[in-house]
């Protein structure tokens, strides 16, 4: 993923299980292939091909994630992810799992801000086999009481390891976009409150599913070693009569405007050092301002090359690590499609305060809102971006849900292969402009998170 | 499930017709990796390059074949922090134009160090593969260990150690790999306050002259680039660095474990148990491995795994339960773990030792063994599709010293592995009787549950003995 420091650290987040797992084209020359059609049904779908191992991605993306579940039901859309491994007309409870794995295959789902997505990386002699799985549970699901309750507990277990029983609480990605958003479907806990994620009903799980599992609220991408052919002919028999679906009008999710910094403190039972995250509201995805960002990133925030690593850690030497970037522990810069943070997370010195770092982080941005960037740092900063994409795109997994989200946000997942072209054109007085509108104390919210019992 | 939950189940079921028979499986289709070249340079240092074209990028590694297992016994640390410093200043450049060429060439430089190992890694776009090459061989050959450098990672590794202190996962490994290896070098896993202060410039001067040598030393290059050209820039970057003879390390026997022995970590506040429980294993080279591998995977090293669908799928005790197989140089380790809330401490470990001694009593068979042989081969394809899967495959091969092709006949080998083999290799890897188990929790909450448990040895966040917590 463009961020590998973000995506690699909170992989396990929210998802179903915690851990798993050619030509040659000239450099200037590289490019994804994409085939992109749309049944009649409505089902999007979109072919990569790529034969350079005998290995295929069946991924299928839906339009809903946790921002816009139920009011009363946190950590549903999440729940129901889990609930989707439990059972469908051909397919017993957790056989999906056995099916995969006995196959040669492993598979994952994960629940986010706009979506939710289904995945398996097969043998490719595997194809039908995995799109017959996923048409099957997007054809029907089976739900039993007892499975249902077995999976409240897997996951009420998932919140305590990831959120509830660690130090931090995941506050930059979880507690982070809680405080800094105002509108309650960008602004609750979406991991989910225990009491609510027991709450949920069979009924609940009906409604959610004939809602938004329907055909023409989703993509299927396969990439990998096969052709377009092989694919739509397979996505026609397994999926073709799978009815469409009237999908209700999205919610309004647009957060108001912040206008004056919010700062918070937050006392900490299990930590021993103290840290402070903070984020700042971006603008809409794929804008001018978007893009001036996503380039100003990798600079302000890749790596021990960054400005914020370089200030922070080495000139004034009160920190002792710097994460951050868009939908922060949750994905990339694309995968999204709403209000989104830029967000931070500074590891600092106890006999500091959260202040001082914001001091710090203020002079590094001021810097740039002053003087800008110059013309060796953008193209730096366009061949390290370039080549962070190139990993995304190198195969499985990361390709497919990028694909999958141009698809389902854009109606074009080509766009896979003009984003770096739309990234060229960005110019240092564009990225200067963006940070002077948007890296303001205005636009940020910070969470100041200290040991209890103070540091030891 | 019973009668009236089958009633008050519901299926969603849209009335469609279609294809809804389970299809089959294909033929396997042909798999075979990209060759790598191989040549040693005079110096004794061994290059391997392998060509793979997914993306134009390219993965650089050198690997030292000095890791912790060489850190002095109250050094821990040593040679993580000598990894770490040696890419804070060369001759001929300073911390900050490190960092800033890695970056331009679309990369970051970092450390990684393990028992057996310290590896320097870049990865870049592969138009400056030479130039990465270079970047690496000067943090290795030409470092200047500036005073003021280390100042700084020995804060930052302070408060890592502070932080790790917090983390139960960390914690219950710990204490697990000390109480299994003992006196081995392979109990250490990590830095403490006091190895900090203790290790000096002149400490890692002396670590960095003994270890960092060609003829200790493998460059791993994998991507979209020439062979012959990374020969060419690999002889030119590292033709002159001058041989030495590393000293190895010394192993201490593990201790003989023979009973459960207990250890419990009080983590006051704590709402879930953090446990592993395991022993010791062959080391990596065993030519066991395979069947040690299929058995750990049908135990719990996959998802559709026995641990996974009794104490996840049917119990709801975890989420994240799992076992895993660790081999180094000299030994190996098998460890499951898992965090369940408090109330279910006793039934989890309870229900572990249940599925170990069915392991170990009967292996297993038929179309579960089969499925498990089915996957490991199928997973081995996808691990090795990426450039960075493929470097770190061909590390372990190079650094524990595994046959030449064992990429090429890994799937047949695991193809080969017989019921007999895997009943056997249970009795290998499943220690029952004589195990250890290391729980992280707090102790007012679980101690009720724990009582048919042997003498349980109490310590605390740093590993030392204490009284039972009240």
């Amino acid at each position: 993923m463009p961020q590998p420091r973000a995506t690699c650290r909170f992989a396990v987040a929210l998802g179903l299980v915690a851990t798993f797992a050619a030509a040659v084209p000239a450099a200037d020359t590289f490019s994804v292939p994409v085939v992109y059609r749309k049944l009649p049904n409505g089902l999007r779908v979109v072919v990569s091909e790529n034969h350079a191992a005998p290995v295929v991605v069946v991924e299928v993306m839906y339009r809903i994630g946790f921002r816009i579940e139920p009011r009363n039901r946190t950590g549903f859309a999440h729940l129901f992810e889990h609930l989707m491994f439990q059972g469908s007309e051909h397919v017993g409870k957790f056989e999906h799992v056995r099916i995969v794995n006995e196959n040669g295959g492993v598979l994952n789902g994960s629940t986010r801000f706009d979506h939710t997505n289904y995945f398996e990386v097969m043998p490719s002699n595997a194809l039908e086999l995995a799109m017959w799985l996923e048409a099957d549970r997007m054809r029907s699901l089976k739900l039993t009481p007892e499975n249902l309750q077995n999976q409240k507990d897997v996951v009420s277990e998932e919140v305590r390891v990831n959120v509830l029983n660690q130090p931090y609480g995941a506050f930059e990605w979880l507690g982070l976009p809680q405080k800094a958003n105002t509108n309650w479907y960008n602004a609750h806990n979406f991991y989910g409150d225990l009491s609510d994620i027991q709450a949920a009903t069979l009924e609940d799980v009906k409604q959610f599913f004939d809602t938004y599992y329907a055909p023409n609220n989703a993509v299927l991408v396969v990439g990998g070693d096969t052709t377009p052919d092989e694919v739509m002919k397979l996505a026609e028999k397994h999926f073709g009569a799978i009815p469409q679906r009237q999908v209700p009008a999205r919610p309004d999710i647009k957060e108001p405007p912040q206008t004056a910094e919010k700062t918070f403190s937050e006392s900490d039972k299990l930590a021993r050092t103290p840290a402070v995250a903070f984020g700042y509201h971006l603008p809409e995805r794929m804008t001018k301002d978007f893009f001036a960002l996503t380039l100003l990133d990798p600079l302000l925030v890749s790596d021990e090359s960054a400005k914020m690593y370089q200030a922070l850690v080495k000139e004034n030497q009160i920190a002792s690590n710097v994460t951050g970037g868009f939908n922060y522990g949750l994905g990339n810069n694309f995968d999204y499609n709403g209000p989104m943070l830029y967000t931070f997370r500074v590891d600092y010195r106890p006999d500091v305060k959260g202040d001082d770092v914001l001091k710090v982080v203020d002079k590094v941005i001021n810097a740039v809102q002053e003087h800008g960037v110059t013309d060796e740092e953008l193209k730096q900063a366009k061949v390290n971006f370039r080549s962070s994409f190139l990993d995304t795109l190198e195969g499985g997994f990361g390709r497919s849900d990028l694909l999958a989200a141009l698809a389902l946000y854009d109606d074009n997942p080509n766009r896979i292969n003009t984003i770096l072209a739309e990234l060229e054109k960005v110019t240092a007085a564009d990225v200067q402009q963006a940070a002077k509108k948007y890296l303001v104390p205005a636009n940020r919210t910070s969470i100041d998170r200290r040991p209890a019992g103070g540091a030891q | 499930m019973n009668r009236a939950a089958a009633i008050a189940a519901f299926t969603l079921l849209a009335a469609v017709a279609g294809a809804q028979d389970r299809p089959g499986v294909g033929p396997e289709r042909p798999f075979q990796l990209a060759p790598r070249v191989e040549k040693t340079l005079a110096n004794g240092l061994r290059v391997v390059v392998t060509r793979q074209t997914a993306v134009p990028k390219v993965t650089v590694t050198l690997t030292i074949l000095s890791g912790f297992s060489s850190d002095p016994p109250d050094l821990t640390g040593l040679a993580q922090m000598a990894a770490d410093i040696v890419q804070e200043g060369t001759r001929t450049r300073n911390s900050r134009q490190i960092r800033r060429q890695a970056f331009a060439m679309g990369g970051s430089l970092t450390a990684g160090v393990s028992q057996d190992f310290s590896s320097l890694s870049t990865r870049g776009l592969s138009e400056y593969a030479a130039q990465l090459i270079d970047l690496v061989g000067d943090v290795a050959m030409n470092p200047t260990l500036p005073e003021d450098e280390l100042a700084i990672l020995r804060q930052q590794h302070l408060q890592t150690v502070s932080r790790q202190k917090s983390s139960p996962q960390f914690l219950s490994n710990r204490q697990f790999r000390r109480a299994v290896f003992g006196e081995h070098p392979y109990a250490r896993t990590s830095e403490t306050e006091a190895s900090l202060g203790a290790i000096d410039r002149a400490k890692i001067e002396a670590f960095h002259r003994a270890h960092y040598r060609p003829n200790n030393a493998i460059l791993l290059v994998v991507g979209d680039v020439e062979p012959n050209a990374i020969a060419a820039a690999a002889e030119k970057t590292f033709g002159a660095w001058t041989k030495g003879d590393a000293p190895r390390p010394s192993f201490a026997a593990p201790p003989s474990l023979v009973g459960r022995k207990v250890y419990f970590v009080q983590r006051p506040n704590s709402i879930q148990s953090s446990i592993s429980i395991g022993n010791l294993a062959p080391k990596r080279s065993d030519p066991r491995w395979f069947e040690l591998t299929v058995a750990n995977t049908i135990f719990g090293g996959a998802f559709n795994s026995r641990i996974v669908r009794n104490i996840r799928e049917e119990k709801g005790y975890t989420y994240s339960p799992g076992s895993a197989m660790t081999g180094f140089a000299d030994a190996g380790f098998y460890r499951f773990s898992a965090d369940v809330r408090n109330e279910v401490t006793g039934p989890t470990i309870a229900e572990v030792f249940k599925e170990i001694d069915l392991m170990r009593a009967r292996g297993a068979e038929g179309a579960e063994l089969q499925g498990a042989k089915t996957y490991l081969r199928g997973v081995f394809p996808i691990q090795t599709s990426t450039q960075g899967g493929l470097a770190t495959l061909l590390n372990t091969m190079y650094v524990f010293g595994l046959p030449k092709d064992y990429p090429e006949t890994y799937r047949e080998k695991i193809a080969a592995v017989t019921q007999e083999q895997v009943k056997k290799a249970s009795e290998t890897i499943f220690g029952s009787d004589n195990s250890v188990i290391a729980i992280v929790g707090d102790w007012s909450k679980v101690k009720d549950q724990l009582s048919s448990l042997n003498e349980i040895t109490f310590v605390d966040v740093d590993g030392k003995p204490t009284p039972a917590p009240q």
